[in-house]
This record gives structure tokens, C-alpha cells and sequence, in this order.
């Protein structure tokens, strides 16, 4: 176990230098720059020349990734091109929103999705079993910002029972109010939960029938017992991976729920860096994403190891 | 202690007019059994495979395959399980009945340590803490494992002799008064199979009722009080161990007779039932050698070609020492083609690991595989098709083997029709025609493996190898779950099946019989090492005898129960 977790985190460790390189090679990459789009059509290229002085643009490409990255050491991301204000303020803001729209999201996520998937795998073929799997099915069919739209159509609009958007709402705006919060976390949840009920429904079925079930029902052990302690963790292991998908797709920033909610979270920020050719902020919102996934999925892969302890014999 | 909830006089055990009919089919599975496993007793039920004893064992504690209904009475501690609730079943059943199955290894649970486990098992039959840690220390004392080394383990890090002990010790911990096992000893090496002979017996002397079914003789005629021999779902035969089997009579060649049989051989009485008589001939047919001509196993092809060794050569191979890979090496070995060649040692010695090495099933620290002087690829996914073809291994348990709904027919015609190009009909000819040879019938192969018994899937997994017509066949344990007329059919018909002059044969077995008669050469395991080698025929008896080697290996060998 010990040597797999060595392992397994040098890997997480390179993969972090990799996309450092891969985040600054990538604002080098695109076409245009910061100069071109603060100029905007209008400017001459004397102008545009100057500027790009003005901003140390005009630099070898090693010397700018140094620079940045020694700014990394020290917690600083750089300046906004567009405003000037340092990048990590923005980001700062826009955390809190996507926290208050993942967080209740995956802790709902968390508590429904073995729950749901056990009741269902042990009732398979039930009609209650039957009705979970067609909604599941139905919800993963619906693109997310077609679920929000319907939903804020019949609760909001037609019914009047929730707001329907958060326009210009920050992080204590949305706290102070958080019935605001009640449709975003909703399709959020309902997009993630069906993969994950599923995955951990097959797992149920065929290990409650599984030849460890039944001796252990042999020996006389009760039905419970079978379930939650035998059935139920062989059942989350293939779930884990899945389930890493989904904390990346919370806290990564949902951009659709975000856009269709008027939130201003990392997924619309993100959005809107690249539009502005904002590199430093760009650049922040990539590390930022691909810091949580690396993280998460060395989480989920040790937890998957752990759950499921035979892979030390093939891998 | 459980003994105390139903009355000492009550049997663990009473089966009355028990009857299993399977979904669909005319011929029941069980019919009109009539079955009483009196406290401190053990009571045998033997038979050729497919004759209804893993059913019978299952009907004893109220279960049943999917799609299998069972009428009659069966009577656990003075309660009929057959009148409750299937739901109700298992809670009547706990502390008071517990069972070892047939492939122990596919019921532990592979996410959940082995302690963990036992102490919830050990709850059924204990309500305090103390009572249960105590137990789970009992059992696993009594299966023949240090409680202290295994504890923290998860089943895969244990070897296979280690996993059937586990499952015994599963079973033990429930403190339950009847114990149900289904076929034992196969896959146990001799000194195990007779510490577990002992450890049921000492069981049944403690006041433990026990239902053995087995195709063991040995192990039946020196653990049994009573026997019942099992034919087509039916009781043909049954009475006191010494009338149905015989005793008395000097063995008339030490040399040959399985390691385990302690008594001595035995002359069929004339007044018994053909079937029983069918399984104590086979027995004796088996053990003098008859069924195959010594000099048959021949390895005339020993010499290598002058251009270079062919066939599968295995040189210095090493897998580090981690949990369940017991091989330190390094070990070399040719197998030229037509030879003959088995691997002996007490269980987790490495055999296994040096079997699968070749396979590309494991993939060791050092050495190589080569083949006809060309390497192989260390593992098995990246080898072609036609060197995948060369090494075909048959395992241990090959019931988990096979797809679940797939008949078997398509399924034995893979190997021919994947890995040797053939057409999909000619492939599914060949393997009936081999499987035939085997003593199993095409009805047979319409089937899914759940519609097996374990000794039939055996032998379909050796049918499915057996197409690929590889350079080396590894047969792991492949009698193991094969009654005694199956099990000689095989020793007779095995050699014939393998292609002259392009198959190696590479037998890992603990059973003396089948070792003498398939192979020609031998190499002895103790420690992860490969001590010793030579011909057969001039092992000393000291490896027939099952008792640990002296010297280096010898002391760490587990406790033996009792």
C-alpha cells in the first residue's frame, strides 16, 4: 500500500509541472495578446508596440514563465490585464460563489447517491426501481441549461415560488438570500447524481448476489449486515472514480448552471478571461482547474486502492 | 455458548424426504433424501461429480441455487428451515449451522480485511467483546493460522492452502453445532489435507456434528462414522464408514498409495451398490498406477534440437518477495516439447507463482520466458496472439473462469476460433470431441457454467485450454474438485489429447497419484525456492509423505490444527 501511495502522489507531483509548462505555453499559443485587445482595432502598431513594452509582452517567452512562476511561490497570480486589480482578488470573489453552488451540490450528492443506489440494486426490477432508472435515464438526457431553463420557467416564472436568477449577486448577497441558491444547486445535483446512483446500483445488484453474499448468508449472517458491510463497499469502489468526476464538475466551476443562474462563479470568470485575452488570469483559472483535478483524482484513486485492495495484484 | 439454545439430545441435522427440482427439467436434482447428522459425528456423503452433493450441502442449511425448489425437511436444531421464510432463514441459521464451500477463495470478501470479517461473523454466535475476539482467535487457531500474521491481511495476499483455511476458520467462528463442507481438501497439499482431517475430526469430537461431502476417500474412510453414496440425485448407498468403504487388508504397494490414507487399502465388498463399488475400484485402479502405463509419460524429447532448446525455456526467474508471490528464485526450467514435467512443495511454496511467471500471468523482477529460442513478453497482454496461444493455463478454480450466460459450447470454441483462426463451427466440433473424451456429454455443453457442478467446469477449462494445442500446458491443481472415476478418466485420457511433439505438459498437483502417472519428471518447492530435482520415479518417499522437508523452509510451515 505504502509503496502504491509513493507512487502514485510523484505522479500527481509531475503531472502539477506538466501543466504548469502546458498553462503558460498555452497563453503563448493563442493568437493576439493582451496589446492587441487593449487597443482594440483603432490603435497603430506603434501603439500597440508600445504597450506591449509597457507590459513586458515584448520579453522572451523563458523569461515571462520565471517571472510568473516565481510570483506563483509567492501566492502572487499577477495583475488583470483588462483592470489592473490583482487576479487572485477576482478570483477570491468568485470561489466563494462556486463554493456556495458545489459544496450543498456534492454534500447532496454524497448522501443520495449510495443511498439511492443501494435501495434501488436491492430492489432491481421493483417499480421503485424502475421509476429511479427512468428519471435517472430522463435527467441525463436533458442538457443542464435546458434543466435550468424548464425549471425556472415552472418554479419561478409560472409558479412564483423561487427567484429565478442571481444577477450581480456576490458571495454575501447570496448567503443573505440563499433561496436564490435552491434551482442552481438543484440541476446541479440532478446532473451528477444520475451517473453515480446508477453505477452504484449495478454494483449492489450483482454483489447481493454474489457468491461472498450468499455464504455469508449461509453462515447466518443478517441481511443488514450483508449489505452495508460486504455489498455496499465492493459496490463503491468502481463508484469512486465516477464520483471524482463529479467533485471536478462542482468545484471546477459549472459554467452552464452559472450562465443560466447569472452567477458569477470560476466558470463564468474563466469564461470571460479567455474572451478578454486576460492571460494572468487565464493562466490562474487553468491552474486552478487543473490543480483540482489532479488532487482529486489522486484522492480517488487512492480511495479506489483502498476499496478495492486486489489491484496491488495486477498493477 | 450456542449448545446451550436447543436441547443436547436434538440432532444438529435431520433431513427427511428432501427433494430439489431445478426450473425446467424433468430429472430432479435430489430426491427423497433422507440424511441424520447426529452431535460429534461425522457423516460423509460421496459421489461422482454432478450427482447433487454441493445441492444436498446447500438444501442441508435451507438454500438453493437460483431456480432450484426444494420440498421435504430439513431440520436445523429442531427447526424445519424449509417451513420459514427464505429471508428467515439465515437468522435460524446463525451460530447454530455454518459451511465451507468448494472454492473457498471466491467468498472472501476481497475489499474487507480477514479480521474484520471474523469478528462480525463471530458476533452470530457471541454477544460480548471478549467472547468474540477470544472465538475469531480459536478459529483461526484451530484452521491452522497464526491469528496474529493474518489478521490485517486481505484475502488476495494469502496463498491458495491459506484461503481454504480462512473459509474454514469463517466457518468455525460462528461457535455453530453443524458444519457443512463441501470438498475440503481439494487443492490442499497432503500434510494440510491431513491436518484437516484431523481438525474435523477433533471438531466432531467436540460435540460438532459434521456433513462432509466429499469425493475424498481418504479423507472420508479416516474422518466418517457414516457414509452415504450419492447417485443421480439419489441415496443408493449408506451405512457405518467400515461396511460401505472396507478396512483391514495390508496396502499392497506403500509406495503408491495417496499420502493421506493413513488406513489401508480396501477390497469393494461385493454387496454393495455398483456405484459405490465404481468408486472404491476407480480409487484402487488409480492408486496401483493401472490406469496408465509408467513408461506412457515419457520424455523422449528431453535432449534439445542441436539449432537450440524449443519449446518453453524459463530462465532465473525472481519475482520480488510481496504479499501472495511467494518466489525468490530464481528458478530455471526447460519444457521441450512432450515432456512431462510436475511442480511439488507445501502450499505458498511458489509453484503457483512460477507457473503464472510462464503464463505472463505474473510478471517477475527477474529472468525471462523464451520460447523455441525467441522471448516472450513478460505479460500475458503483451503477447500475440500466437504466444499466447503457446502457454495455456488451467487453474485452481476454474468455475470463476467462464462468463456467466454464455453456454459452454460457444465458450470452449473460443480458444480454437480466437487464437488458432478457425472457423467457428470447426472450433465448436473439436472442443465437443475432446470434451467427449472427458466425460462430457454435448447436452452437457448447452448449458451455463451455473448448470455445472465444479468438476465438470473443471474439466471444460481444461477442454478450452487443450484447443489452443499450446507448447506448454500448466495444470493448476486440475483434479482438485474431480471425483475418483472423472479423475482417473482424466489421468487415462490426458496424455492422449496433448498434440505429440509440440505440447509440454507442466502439472502442479498434491495429489501422488496423479503426479506418478502424468508426469516423468519432477521438481520439489520448499521456501519459495526449487530444492530439489529429478525423475519421478526416484523422488524419495519423503515427498509422497506430505511431511514439511528439514532444513531451510521447513520452520515457517503453519501450525497444524488439531
Amino acid at each position: 500500500m505504502r509503496g502504491y501511495v509513493l507512487r502514485r502522489s510523484l505522479l500527481a507531483v509531475l503531472q502539477c509541472l506538466m501543466v504548469l509548462v502546458a498553462v503558460f505555453a498555452l497563453g503563448s499559443l493563442l493568437p493576439g495578446d493582451t496589446a492587441d485587445v487593449l487597443r482594440g482595432e483603432h490603435g497603430t502598431p506603434a501603439q500597440v508596440a508600445a504597450l506591449r513594452t509597457q507590459l513586458g509582452l515584448d520579453e522572451p517567452a523563458w523569461a515571462r514563465f520565471w517571472h510568473w512562476l516565481g510570483g506563483l511561490c509567492a501566492g502572487d497570480l499577477g495583475n488583470s490585464l483588462m483592470t489592473g486589480t490583482p487576479v487572485a482578488e477576482d478570483l477570491g470573489r468568485r470561489i466563494g460563489v462556486t463554493a456556495l453552488l458545489g459544496v450543498p451540490a456534492l454534500v447532496l450528492v454524497t448522501a443520495l447517491a449510495p443511498l439511492l443506489g443501494t435501495v434501488s440494486g436491492l430492489r432491481e426490477g421493483s417499480r421503485l426501481d424502475r421509476a429511479l432508472n427512468s428519471a435517472a435515464v430522463l435527467l441525463h438526457a436533458v442538457p443542464e441549461f435546458v434543466l435550468g431553463l424548464l425549471l425556472v420557467a415552472a418554479v419561478s416564472l409560472a409558479a412564483g415560488l423561487l427567484p429565478a436568477t442571481a444577477v450581480g449577486m456576490d458571495t454575501a448577497a447570496l448567503l443573505a438570500q440563499p433561496a436564490v441558491l435552491v434551482l442552481p444547486v438543484s440541476v446541479l445535483t440532478a446532473r451528477h447524481l444520475c451517473d453515480l446512483t446508477r453505477q452504484v446500483r449495478v454494483g449492489v445488484a450483482a454483489g447481493r448476489h454474489g457468491t461472498v453474499a450468499t455464504h455469508l448468508r449461509l453462515l447466518g449472517m443478517r441481511e443488514r449486515t450483508v449489505v452495508l458491510r460486504h455489498v455496499l463497499p465492493g459496490a463503491l469502489g468502481p463508484a469512486v472514480q465516477q464520483y471524482a468526476r463529479c467533485v471536478e464538475g462542482m468545484l471546477g466551476g459549472a459554467v452552464l448552471v452559472e450562465a443560466v443562474f447569472g452567477l458569477r462563479g470560476l466558470g463564468s470568470g474563466f469564461v470571460e478571461a479567455v474572451q478578454n485575452r486576460d492571460l494572468p488570469q487565464v493562466q490562474a483559472y487553468a491552474l486552478l482547474f487543473a490543480g483540482v483535478t489532479v488532487a482529486v483524482n489522486l484522492a480517488a484513486d487512492l480511495a479506489a486502492y483502498r476499496l478495492a485492495p486486489r489491484r496491488e495484484v495486477t498493477a | 455458548m450456542t449448545a446451550a439454545r436447543t436441547p443436547l439430545d436434538t440432532p444438529p441435522l435431520a433431513i427427511q424426504d428432501l427433494s430439489a427440482h431445478a426450473e425446467g427439467t424433468e430429472r430432479p436434482l435430489l430426491e427423497g433424501i433422507e440424511l441424520a447428522v447426529p452431535a460429534g459425528s461425522v457423516t460423509a456423503v460421496i459421489g461422482p461429480s454432478g450427482s447433487g452433493k454441493t445441492t444436498l450441502g446447500l438444501a442441508a442449511l435451507g438454500a438453493s441455487r437460483h431456480g432450484v425448489r426444494l420440498t421435504g425437511q430439513a431440520v436445523l436444531a429442531g427447526t424445519d428451515l424449509l417451513l420459514l421464510e427464505p429471508a428467515r432463514r439465515p437468522a435460524a441459521r446463525a451460530g447454530r449451522a455454518a459451511q465451507l464451500p468448494q472454492h473457498p477463495a471466491t467468498v472472501l470478501d476481497p475489499v474487507r480485511r480477514v479480521g474484520g470479517v471474523l469478528t462480525e461473523l463471530a458476533a452470530l454466535g457471541h454477544a460480548d467483546r471478549a467472547g468474540r475476539k477470544e472465538a475469531v482467535r480459536r478459529a483461526l487457531a484451530a484452521a491452522g493460522l497464526d491469528p496474529d500474521a493474518i489478521r490485517r491481511r486481505f484475502p488476495h495476499q494469502l496463498s491458495g492452502g491459506q484461503q481454504q483455511r480462512l473459509a474454514l476458520a469463517c466457518a468455525l467462528v460462528t461457535g455453530a453445532r453443524l458444519l457443512v463442507l463441501d470438498e475440503p481438501t481439494s487443492g490442499l497439499d497432503p500434510a494440510l489435507a491431513h491436518a484437516l482431517g484431523r481438525t474435523v475430526r477433533t471438531l466432531a469430537d467436540g460435540g460438532a456434528g459434521v456433513l462432509l461431502l466429499s469425493h475424498d476417500l481418504p479423507l472420508v474412510r479416516d474422518t466418517a462414522d457414516r457414509v452415504t453414496v450419492l447417485e443421480h440425485g439419489r441415496a443408493v448407498d449408506a451405512g457405518p464408514t467400515a461396511t460401505v468403504l472396507g478396512g483391514g487388508g495390508a496396502d499392497p504397494d506403500p509406495g503408491a498409495r495417496a499420502p493421506h490414507a493413513r488406513r489401508s487399502t480396501v477390497e469393494p465388498s461385493a454387496d454393495r451398490h455398483p456405484a459405490t463399488r465404481e468408486l472404491l475400484a476407480a480409487e484402487r485402479r488409480t492408486r496401483a498406477g493401472q490406469a496408465v502405463t509408467p513408461g506412457t509419460a515419457g520424455n523422449d524429447g528431453t535432449t534439445s534440437a542441436p539449432e537450440g532448446p524449443r519449446g518453453v525455456v524459463a530462465r532465473g526467474i525472481v519475482v520480488r518477495r510481496r504479499a501472495g508471490d511467494p518466489l525468490a528464485g530464481p528458478v530455471s526450467m526447460a519444457f521441450p516439447p512432450g515432456s512431462r514435467t510436475a511442480l511439488l512443495g507445501p502450499s505458498g511454496s511458489g509453484k503457483t507463482t512460477f507457473a503464472r511467471v510462464l503464463a505472463g500471468l505474473t510478471t517477475p523482477s527477474q529472468g525471462d520466458v523464451r520460447m523455441d529460442g525467441g522471448p516472450l513478453p513478460r505479460r500475458v497482454d503483451r503477447r500475440t496472439a500466437a504466444q499466447r496461444r503457446a502457454v495455456q493455463y488451467v487453474h485452481q478454480t476454474s468455475a470463476d473462469s467462464f462468463a456467466e450466460r454464455r453456454p459452454l459450447r460457444e465458450q470452449l470454441a473460443d480458444t480454437a476460433r480466437l487464437l488458432r483462426g478457425l472457423r467457428a463451427e470447426e472450433a465448436a466440433a473439436e472442443a465437443k470431441d475432446l470434451a467427449g473424451v472427458l466425460g462430457l456429454d454435448e447436452a452437457l455443453l448447452l448449458r451455463t457454467p451455473d448448470r455445472l457442478s465444479g468438476g465438470q467446469l473443471q474439466r471444460c477449462a481444461l477442454v478450452r485450454a487443450l484447443t489452443a494445442r499450446p507448447a506448454l500446458l500448466v495444470c493448476d491443481e486440475v483434479t482438485s474438485a474431480l471425483d475418483t472415476v472423472s479423475r482417473e478418466r482424466l489421468i487415462e485420457a490426458l496424455p492422449r489429447m496433448l498434440v505429440p511433439d509440440r505440447t509440454a505438459l507442466l502439472i502442479i498437483s498434491h495429489d501422488a497419484p496423479v503426479v506418478r502417472a502424468l508426469a516423468a519428471e519432477a521438481a520439489w518447492f520448499d521456501g519459495g525456492r526449487c530444492v530439489r530435482r529429478g525423475p519421478v520415479d526416484e523422488l524419495p518417499p519423503i515427498v509422497w509423505s506430505g511431511e514439511p522437508e528439514p532444513g531451510p523452509g521447513g520452520a515457517d510451515r503453519p501450525a497444524r490444527g488439531g
